[in-house]
């Protein structure tokens, strides 16, 4: 690679000295507005044709630039047509830029560069980087929830925890699904270092034909990030709220008397003599939750001349957990510019460096309030913890206030982020790119347990220090060749061809100490402890990528458009000959509105037919799958003798070939716009196939291998669906002004074939004593869950005589005999629901009046089931809902549906259709408010602007589902196949901020 | 703009570029596993093979092997022990008390599983170090030692679920993964022929250090065993009086032979060994004694496993051994713990609290891995 480096130096050097001399040039001024209103628009990119020379207006929609007489100039914003206008010796031109919310000429965001929305043959959706910071999430994934058709946000709610995005149904079942985030040309597995107010805009690639250009990567689909940059006139920017979260649809749990009453009918025995006396005991609840303050504050600083422009913005969050102790601070710093060398040479950088820090809590810690016996007091009379071992209720949980308590914990978090670029315009028609990019990040988590002792199983006799680091260091390198040209003014051809390189790293080691003194924070050292009994583990990991990709996109008259790529993919995670893969990709289109045929009829002001076809690969799989590897740990050390005898051994077993998972899809799309482009409509059919997909395959036990599985090609499954999104907006008067979104999204996830033949993959954790949850199997969508059908509860031990299920108790649930042969037992299992959702909806809505603003945005998820597996997660002691003990059965008659306090014992914990619930839900995902000042006040007070919103965020949830958030994602190597099983607690909040904008 | 000589410079520039990322290719994308050694590189050296043999012993600690799923299989079923700790909590176990569990119990796959595994670090041993450079004598008695194991982890299988799949080596390709189950018959002669084979090269004792490891003695003692449970008296007796011949003794104290001063005493034949080391976090991770101790004291354990009234009934009166073998709620024991009067539990397993405790004792000082005293 230093060769690599060499020569891209010694590229760019080259083109540097290929420079242009001048010629005739003048200085051409004017204003854009927007042709439909007549508002000023700021941040109109003004670009002279043919170079790289250009500026963008200033918050008045002025602009200023250099250009030759004999030049034409470029307008283009993002949202309105883009327009050209011949120079020719003017110095001042106006220019009405036509809305194109609705227009052919929308430019959007694609793979390697931009498009008019009109060439584009597949499925993109744009997001603007305001949409996003009306949301106070501190990761901007989270604001896209509700706003694009066909994508999946999952907010779990658990601190700190990133967002799972799915695009278009479960692609992919090993490994990680996140989408490829591309940042600037820069590749990432998450964004989470962003802040929302340092986003430009999000385009979001759906189909297989726009992924394919990022083809190794693509197969979970891509978010490509463009960040701010500097326009105008230098603006200052200033953007701050303050509000706070607090806790949602709180389950209720029974009290004290009625926990009491339970487990006196769970015991079969008088455990507590008198349960009315213990009256309403303990609402852990309020140990641990809280009210959550949290503050924001954004100042950026940007501008442009035609020589260079700048971004630099720095950004404050303080967020509190609605966890008590839980904090989180951020501070984030976006730095931008561009600076134009010469007419036809830009050299620029863009970095996004992050530090935060956090206040930790147990990860369980909600959970435990939610599972915690209200008869335990949080504290004795004599002020020690209340100790739950000290009453009669069966297994010996934590007390949750002194796990909290004594929980001490503190991550911090860094990353310098970006890259550096240059763009050489040369022989009028190519561009030729180059970026060198990266990560660098650390993580590090601070854990001291001290020495305590709480309860009888809360203590420590010794202190330990525990300290871990995970350490990143990315790399890409990325050059590109663009040839773009319009032959005869009807022929309009792109070719782009590139090549990457790519190489992730991360290390991670835990060390720990015990004995460590914590006098002050200077203590928090291995050093200072015991140095017998020190432990260090470490590991790592390396991949490398090198790729080769090139795309052809043709439009004849702006009625034909067809777009081809190919990308070829090396990547050091396979070996041999899977090494390669080549991911191809085709479309078309037809602009049927732009057809002589169509120029009389006044119904569609732009009618546009596009198919399209591509290939993707799936990299988000372990490194070098076929590689077998010696398992050591501590577990294989020996005693004999009384000496430590290290251990190690061939304890797995690994598929001798493994293959590229790849997707393969396919898009057709039509696009319409009428009633004078207000109305404007999208409607896509997708059909995407993942072939060979990668899974951990389980295989017999009497091979003996530790993780029971081989991770290899099993499965082709497929995503099929119908995507609707329509856009009206209008404005009735000077005065008032709004615009409706809405879209809808159907997915149908089916497992086409198994390699290993029918036999289905068994997974999900939700159960007790082991059971699995879901099944995955030819004619089933991914993970489905599995298990007895309930049809009623044993009322009394006649029905049990007389059933198959001879050691039953009353009040135990009655299972379906489903193949009749008197005996129930697996094979007796049944699909008792489906965890992947059938459609998605949102429907977002802005609208201006005078100084008034309103957004109010709706999301939901219809038709998906979850596993509550919490109501069966029972070792003795939990809670229970009050709804539960409401509707238990506590004798004869007294409920067919719910089972008795028993839910733990007997078969009533094999997975079954009690557990399984409607998943449905609607939310009020956004709603803010906000007042600008007149102009006349602004301008007296010398700024530009000066907004003031409040607003609520998920401050309405209505759905049916008994637990505490409807939001579930999957876990562990294979989220696909324990999604939608609910084994933790972490509760919806939402979020109330008053805020205010402000530009001088 | 651009001259004509520069216009073809430049893609000829990148063409070298290209061309010069392809050539680096093989190098760039050639990456080794990190921190993991392939098994290419393993079993080569005489220290492989001692490090796959200790793997061997550690393994016996396996919670599969020693705990839930051991206590579900070996132990609940008989008339001695019952499920124990708070009612509510793992009834899967009165499955194996009642006899009514099925295929799909957890623990039925567990423990299946669990002492696979163990014959996998055997097999994996038994193919791979023979060919290995190293000293003849010690490489015998590995193979020996791996072979014991494998015939102990077998047996065990056979009485759980009679004829099972006998895998002797590691398979090969996958052709080799699935293969059909053996009679019982099939599987106790293999279990004599490994015994067999280990008894002819395992050493009578061994020096300090290795103290521990599989001998002569526990060969033959273990096949004496396998013979009565097929009832070839005949070779229980020879075994039985093979083992007698090589200098064991009666410890004198029952309840004190389960002390740590008296680990491998002369009543030991074959004792898994337990130890934690403070500096090697996570190498005692045998819950053998923390699902059984005294549930809900602190130091205390899970509180599975109790015995029965049927076993207390089963001793004659003042038969010293009942209460070195079980604790009575209340009772204060012989180290001076008070056991708590009230609890889910009227007795507890303590020889596995004894061991537990020798366990615990020989940790200098408490770690993270919580060691509980009080058995």
């Amino acid at each position: 690679m230093r060769k690599l480096f060499t020569n891209l130096t010694g590229a760019v050097l080259v083109f540097i000295l290929f420079l242009n001399a001048a010629f005739a040039q003048q200085n051409v001024k004017g204003k854009i507005t927007d042709a439909t209103t007549g508002e000023t628009l700021i941040g109109v990119s003004v670009l002279v044709k043919g170079s790289t020379t250009g500026t963008q207006t200033d918050v008045n929609g002025t602009f200023s630039i250099i250009a030759p007489a004999n030049s034409t100039l470029t307008f283009t914003y993002v949202g309105y047509t883009t327009q050209e206008v011949a120079v020719n010796n003017q110095t001042t031109i106006n220019v009405k830029l036509a809305s194109a919310a609705t227009q052919l000429a929308q430019v959007v965001v694609v793979g390697y560069g931009t498009q008019r929305k009109i060439d584009v043959t597949g499925s993109v959706a744009q997001i603007k980087g305001e949409e996003l910071s009306k949301q106070p999430d501190p990761n901007p994934v989270s604001a896209l929830q509700g706003k694009v058709a066909g994508l999946q946000v999952t907010n779990s709610g658990q601190p700190g925890a990133s967002p799972q995005i799915i695009i278009r149904g479960t692609g992919t079942v090993y490994g990680s699904n996140t989408p490829l985030y591309v940042v600037d040309g820069v590749w990432y597995d998450d964004i989470n270092f962003l802040n929302s107010n340092d986003i430009e805009s999000m385009s979001i690639l759906k189909d297989a034909s726009s992924e394919s250009i990022y083809g190794v990567r693509a197969a979970n689909g891509v978010v490509l990030v463009t960040t701010r940059k500097g326009k105008g006139k230098p603006t200052v920017n200033y953007n701050a709220y303050v509000g706070f979260q607090t806790v949602t649809n709180k389950l209720k749990m029974a009290n004290a008397s009625q926990y009491a009453i339970l487990v006196n009918e769970l015991n079969g025995t008088t455990t507590f003599a008198n349960p009315a006396s213990l009256g309403v005991g303990t609402n852990w609840y309020d140990q641990i939750l809280r009210n959550a303050f949290t503050t924001s504050h954004n100042l950026s600083v940007s501008g442009g001349t035609d020589k260079s422009s700048y971004n630099f913005s720095i950004g404050y969050l303080q967020q509190d957990g609605t966890v008590n102790k839980n904090t989180y601070d951020r501070i984030t710093s976006h730095l931008q510019q561009d600076v134009n060398l010469s007419n036809n040479l830009k050299i620029g950088y863009s970095a996004v460096l992050q530090g935060s820090g956090s206040t930790d809590v147990p990860s369980d810690i909600v959970y435990h309030s939610f599972t915690a016996s209200p008869v335990v007091p949080v504290y004795n009379p004599d002020g020690t913890y209340g100790d739950p071992a000290k009453y009669p209720i069966g297994n010996i949980p934590n007390n949750p206030k002194a796990e909290l308590d004594y929980f001490d914990q503190k991550t911090r978090n860094y990353t310098l982020s970006g890259n550096v670029y240059g763009d050489l315009t040369f022989a009028k028609y190519f561009k030729f790119h180059t970026s060198f990019g990266g990560q660098v990040a650390q993580n590090n988590t601070d854990n001291y347990v001290p020495v305590y002792k709480a309860t009888t199983n809360q203590y420590s006799l010794r202190s330990l220090l525990t300290l871990t680091e995970l350490q990143t260091r990315n790399w890409i390198a990325e050059n590109t060749l663009t040839f773009d040209k319009t032959f005869a003014e009807e022929h309009k051809l792109t070719v782009l061809l590139g090549q990457t390189g790519q190489h992730y790293k991360t290390y991670n080691s835990t060390a720990s100490a015990y004995d460590v003194p914590n006098n002050t924070s200077g203590d928090r050292y291995l050093t200072l402890g015991s140095a017998t009994d020190r432990s260090v583990n470490d590991g790592g990991s390396l991949a490398t990528y090198s790729s080769y990709f090139g795309r052809v996109n043709y439009a004849f008259r702006d009625k034909y458009l067809l777009n081809a790529s190919l990308r070829a993919d090396g990547s050091s995670k396979f070996l041999g000959n899977q090494r390669w893969g080549y991911f191809p990709s085709i479309g078309a289109g037809w602009v049927i509105s732009n057809e002589e045929f169509m120029k009389n009829q006044h119904i569609f002001d732009n009618l546009k037919l596009r198919g399209s076809w591509g290939k993707v690969g799936n990299a988000s799989v372990p490194s070098n799958l076929s590689i077998l590897t010696v398992t050591r740990g501590a577990y294989l050390t020996s005693a004999n003798g009384g000496v430590p005898g290290t251990g190690a051994n061939i304890t797995t077993l690994v598929n001798p070939v493994t293959y590229w998972e790849r997707g393969v899809g396919t898009d057709i799309g039509l696009e319409a716009a009428f009633l004078n482009n207000g109305l404007t409509f999208e409607a896509d059919y997708y059909e995407k196939r993942t072939e060979q997909a990668i899974f951990a395959i389980p295989v017999l036990a009497s091979l003996g291998t530790t993780n029971g599985t081989i991770i290899g090609n099993q499965a082709t499954f497929r995503n099929r669906g119908l995507e609707f999104t329509a856009n009206w907006r209008q404005t009735v008067s000077d005065d008032f002004s709004y615009s409706i979104g809405g879209n809808f999204s159907f997915n149908n996830n089916k497992v086409l074939s198994v390699i290993t033949g029918n036999n289905p993959i068994y997974a999900g954790a939700g159960a007790t004593g082991g059971q699995l949850t879901t099944i995955t199997q030819a004619g089933l969508p991914i993970g489905v869950f599995y298990g007895y059908k309930v049809q009623g509860v044993f009322q009394n031990a006649a029905q049990i005589a007389s059933s198959a299920q001879k050691d039953a108790s009353p009040g135990d649930f009655k299972y379906q005999d489903t193949n009749g042969d008197g005996v129930i037992d697996a094979r007796d299992r049944v699909v008792l629901g489906n965890p992947n959702p059938k459609y998605l909806y949102g429907l977002n809505t802005n609208f201006k009046f005078k100084q008034f603003d309103l957004t109010v945005d709706v999301q939901g998820v219809g038709k998906v089931d979850l596993y509550n597996a919490n109501k069966g997660l029972r070792y003795g002691a939990e809670n229970f809902t009050q709804d539960f003990y409401n509707h238990r059965w506590h004798g004869d008659g007294t409920s067919n549906t719910y089972p008795s306090a028993n839910i733990g014992g007997g078969a009533n914990y094999y997975p079954n259709s009690w557990f399984v619930e409607d998943g449905s839900y609607i939310r009020l995902r956004n709603v803010q408010l906000g007042y600008n000042l007149p102009d006349n006040v602004v301008k007296k007070l010398r700024i530009q602007r000066f907004r003031i919103y409040a607003s609520a965020q998920n401050a309405i949830n209505l759905f049916g589902y008994k637990g505490f958030n409807p939001e579930i994602g999957g876990q562990g190597d294979q989220p696909a196949l324990s999604r939608g099983i609910d084994t933790g607690v972490y509760p919806l909040f939402a979020t109330y901020n008053l805020g205010v904008n402000v530009t001088f | 703009m651009l001259n004509y000589k520069n216009k073809i410079t430049i893609p000829f520039l990148l063409a070298i570029l290209l061309l010069s990322v392809q050539s680096c290719k093989k190098s760039f994308l050639d990456v080794p596993p990190q921190a993991q050694q392939t098994s290419e590189t393993f079993f080569t050296t005489a220290a492989d093979a001692t490090a796959a043999v200790n793997s061997i012993y550690a393994n016996l600690r396996s919670f599969d092997q020693v705990a839930f799923g051991a206590i579900a299989i070996e132990s609940v079923p008989s008339d001695e022990t019952e499920k124990g700790s708070s009612p509510s909590d793992a009834t899967f176990f009165n499955l194996y008390d009642n006899f009514t569990y099925t295929s799909t119990e957890g623990q039925v796959f567990g423990f299946w599983s669990g002492l696979y595994q163990e014959v996998n670090l055997c097999n994996q041993v038994l193919d791979n170090v023979p060919a290995i450079n190293m000293d003849a004598a010690l490489k015998a008695r590995y193979l020996g030692e791996a072979k014991f194991v494998r015939a102990y982890t077998y047996f065990r299988l056979v009485r759980a679920y009679g004829g099972v799949p006998l895998r002797l080596h590691v398979p090969a390709d996958q052709t080799q993964y699935n293969i059909p189950r053996n009679s019982a018959t099939e599987v106790y002669a293999a279990v004599e022929q490994d015994l067999t084979d280990a008894a002819s090269v395992l050493p009578q004792s061994y020096s300090s250090a290795d103290v521990g490891r599989i001998t002569k003695g526990a060969a033959l003692a273990l096949h004496a065993k396998v013979a009565m449970y097929q009832k070839k008296w005949a070779d229980v007796l020879t075994y039985t009086n093979q083992v007698m011949g090589l200098g064991y003794s009666l410890f004198p104290n029952f309840e004190q032979m389960f002390r740590i001063a008296n680990e491998n005493c002369s009543e030991s034949v074959f004792e898994i060994q337990c130890q934690s080391f403070p500096n090697v976090i996570g190498a005692s991770t045998s819950q053998y004694s923390q699902v059984q101790g005294v549930r809900a004291q602190t130091g205390g354990g899970w509180g599975f496993n109790v015995p029965t009234t049927a076993l207390v009934n089963a001793f004659e009166p003042g038969d010293p051994r009942m209460d070195a073998t079980i604790i009575f709620r209340g009772e204060t024991t012989p180290e001076g713990d008070k056991v708590d009067p009230v609890g889910d539990n009227p007795r507890y397993n303590q020889i596995i609290c004894a061991f537990y405790r020798a366990f615990c004792a020989k940790r200098r000082r408490r770690s993270k891995y919580s060691c509980h005293s009080l058995c």
